[in-house]
């Protein structure tokens, strides 16, 4: 292909489209005359249609599963744009869902992590609503009206005459002040040069006031939201519409989870119900509900002071202080809430505000520091000498809790439970979020993998069967069967399974019905995905999820059963256990039910979710 | 057996590339393969099972397109495919080799996007429904990061060959 070549608009579209599944035959044509029309536009078709097929069969069945090669780095950061021959490629895109990025793959251990995205619920990406103006038939409008073509000069002149009145008026009452001269020599001037009136002084003076006034500047970018799952918004005034975070930002959640990430680095996961604003690119304020924040390095170099008003500006200013002060300090991501500063000094950790105004920390990894805060100190004047300026530090598996009254209390969480003691604040610990959902494999077991022909299926059970009421459940076992009608038992993928091993004469008209089951812990239910892969002698009936019905695909009723008929599953999901359960029919319909025949099943289950840890790592 | 599992993939670009949709191809894939089994007899040792296999998927394809009323692409059209296919199949396997490099060289946000499209099962309406995103514009974020993968390949091919 020649280098130079770059396809056009609309063959591109048409691509696209194809690789949409959505081509018209109409496209079909056109882009069949595209194809036809140049060596150069077939072979990039050939190859588009290459990386199209590889991307479904590599990308689906094999890629997430495999861990990059030793030496090699996952793209997990946009930092790492910096390295010439093994750039990450930039798309260059300006669309802000790349800002916005997708969930962070953070990593729990050394290997890293090949993680599919959240669920993201991204506000704007959505199609804005449009404004409806409803319409009324013309009405005619009195000549008072502001809709008139008299009213609104009138209004206006009016209102205008009224307000410069009113402005001559307060210029006479205050003239003997200093201001008054003031105002009065810059009017003066300005009715000299402009050669108005009075008015128009007052006005020109007033606007140089306003000009004298400093401008509102746009507060500072701070950070991204880099994911959403399952988000609900407490205030709908505060739900984000742009993925940029500008200092000051206020989240409010009921629930779900949202990444923030800093300009800093540092990434912080609110946990709904919560509420938090981000007061500067070093921390935030936390009124209630949680958060875990995981601080890259801990600390960043910008000018910093002691006190929390200090530190405030001193982060705002942050770099223009670094550029005068010959001494740069350090500064901490600090996280406020009404009854502690909490500064971290490691890399990870939890805070909890309750409802009850108590705060609660907890360390993962690294060191806080847990201060008083001011408003606190001086609400608990009784207790102001023992508790002002007490500040205590904390390690990994500690936790400590400020009560209102100021009182710290701690809890080493790994004693405790070494003690045998139950302790609240372990419970507490295990509720943070740690790392936004990723897809993971859904555990679900293919019938008879990994066994011999003969074993009971320990995932599979046949727990009933028409014919007899009484049927007490049973492991289903791996059944051989004739090559050629049935289609070879592969045991690293799947096998026929069945009542028994080999050849089993099963009465006609008759359903039995196969079980397996599947947990989702730590997931989102709503979130998962489950592809089934089957084949049945002779027929799958029915398909129930958690008891729920799903429609079933066309499939033969006759042999050979060689083919797999495949089900996505969506919905139905539940968090903890699952159950599918497949009816499968013995027998060709209107046949002699006298007549014995063999029964069996054969499935391949494959599944994704997205799910978070809990736990330490 | 081996033989078949080898070349599998390359069966499946193979027939994507003739019938642009996935489910077709899946299908013909099944079909191929059972042919395939039936035929094996008539394969000769030492000669190319992976272009053996592509002709008679060509085959199975045309006789699935003829099958069906309405008819998207013409005979002719596939025959230009199936052959500047089976022209270019050891160039084509050399995009498959650096496929995955660029893959994961790609930003996280559009390589889990990519990912995600072609998770089982999913289709670029659903995974709009799931992002609340318009269908419109996943797709175009989609032919984006396609077109930065095979600008990729062809770079790296092009690095590779100087080297």
């Amino acid at each position: 292909m020649n280098e130079n070549y770059l396809p056009s608009p609309e063959f591109e579209e048409l691509l696209s489209t194809m690789c949409d599944d959505e081509l018209t035959p109409e496209e079909a044509r056109r882009l069949e005359e595209i194809v036809s029309s140049s060596d150069d536009d077939c072979w990039y078709y050939l190859c588009y249609v290459h990386l199209h097929g590889t991307l479904h069969w590599d990308t689906a069945q094999h890629f997430p599963q495999q861990p990059l090669p030793e030496g090699e780095e996952s793209l997990i950061s946009e930092k790492q744009a910096t390295v010439a021959a093994d750039v990450p490629i930039d798309t260059g895109a300006v669309e802000p869902r790349n800002e916005a990025g997708g969930m962070s793959a953070v990593s729990s251990g050394s290997k890293p992590v090949v993680a599919l995205p959240l669920e993201f619920d991204l506000p704007w990406e959505k199609p804005r609503p449009k404004v409806v103006i409803e319409t009324s038939p013309p009405t005619p409008l009195p000549w008072y009206s502001i809709n008139s073509p008299i009213g609104l000069p009138l209004i206006s002149y009016t209102l205008g005459a009224i307000i410069t009145l009113i402005a001559i008026g307060i210029g006479a009452v205050v003239h003997v002040t200093h201001n008054y001269e003031v105002a009065a020599s810059q009017a003066a001037t300005s009715e000299g040069d402009s050669g108005g009136g009075g008015g128009g002084g007052v006005s020109s003076a007033l606007a140089t006031a306003e000009k004298a006034k400093p401008k509102k500047e746009e507060a500072p970018v701070v950070g991204h939201i880099s994911g959403m799952a399952d988000c609900r918004w407490a205030d709908p005034s505060l739900k984000p519409i742009a993925p940029r975070i500008r200092q000051g930002t206020k989240f409010a959640l009921t629930s779900g989870l949202m990444e923030i990430t800093y300009t800093t680095g540092a990434k912080v996961i609110l946990q709904g119900p919560c509420t938090y604003e981000v007061e500067s690119p070093h921390g935030g304020y936390l009124a209630l509900g949680k958060l875990t924040a995981r601080v890259a390095s801990g600390e960043w170099p910008v000018a910093s002071s002691k006190s929390q008003e200090n530190h405030k500006s001193a982060i705002i200013n942050h770099k223009s202080a670094i550029s005068k002060s010959p001494n740069i300090q350090i500064s901490k991501f600090v996280v406020r809430t009404p009854t502690a500063i909490i500064t971290d000094l490691g890399t990870e950790f939890g805070v909890e505000v309750t409802e009850t105004g108590e705060s609660q920390a907890h360390v993962f990894q690294g060191q806080v520091e847990i201060r008083l805060a001011d408003d606190n100190i001086s609400s608990s004047a009784g207790k102001g000498p023992a508790a002002k300026g007490r500040v205590i530090i904390i390690n990994a598996n500690q936790s400590a809790v400020v009560k209102k009254d100021g009182k710290i209390q701690t809890i080493d969480i790994t004693k405790a439970a070494g003690a045998g003691e139950e302790v609240a604040g372990a419970a507490a610990a295990g509720a943070f979020v740690r790392q936004m959902p990723r897809w993971v494999p859904i555990k679900v077991f293919n019938t008879g993998i990994g066994l011999k022909e003969g074993d009971e299926d320990p995932h599979w059970q046949i727990v009933a069967r028409s014919d007899q009421p009484d049927f007490m459940p049973q492991p289903a076992v791996v059944s051989m069967l004739p090559m050629g009608m049935w289609c070879g038992n592969d045991p690293r993928n799947s096998q026929w399974i069945s009542t028994g091993e080999g050849w089993q004469d099963l009465p006609n008209g008759v359903t039995f019905t196969f079980r397996t089951q599947f947990e989702l812990l730590d997931a989102l239910p709503k979130s998962a995905v489950l592809v089934v892969r089957f084949m049945a002698d002779n027929h799958v009936n029915s398909i129930r999820l958690n008891g729920k019905e799903l429609p079933v695909p066309n499939h033969e009723y006759n042999h050979p059963f060689t083919r797999f008929t495949k089900l996505t599953l969506r919905e139905g999901f539940v968090r903890g256990p699952n159950i599918l359960e497949i009816d499968v029919f013995n027998g060709v319909l209107e046949k002699d039910v006298n007549i014995l025949s063999p029964m069996c099943f054969r499935a391949e289950l494959e599944g994704w979710v997205l799910s978070w840890e809990k736990t330490s790592s | 057996m081996r033989l078949y599992t080898a070349c599998q993939r390359r069966l499946y670009i193979y027939l994507l590339s003739l019938v642009h949709n996935v489910s077709d191809a899946e299908e013909l894939l099944q079909q191929t393969s059972f042919v395939l089994w039936q035929k094996f007899a008539e394969f000769q040792p030492g000669s190319n099972f992976g272009a053996w296999a592509c002709r008679i998927a060509y085959l199975e394809t045309c006789k699935l397109l003829e099958s069906r009323r309405e008819r998207s692409l013409s005979p002719a059209f596939l025959e230009r495919v199936a052959e500047k296919m089976s022209q270019a199949s050891e160039l084509l396997e050399l995009h498959g080799d650096v496929f995955r490099y660029c893959l994961e060289r790609l930003n996280e946000a559009d390589r889990q996007l990519i990912i995600r499209r072609y998770a089982p099962g999913m289709n670029v309406r659903t995974l709009a429904l799931e992002l609340n995103r318009p269908a419109r514009s996943v797709s175009k974020s989609l032919t984006r990061i396609r077109r930065t993968l095979l600008e990729c390949i062809e770079r790296r091919l092009r690095q590779e060959e100087r080297e």
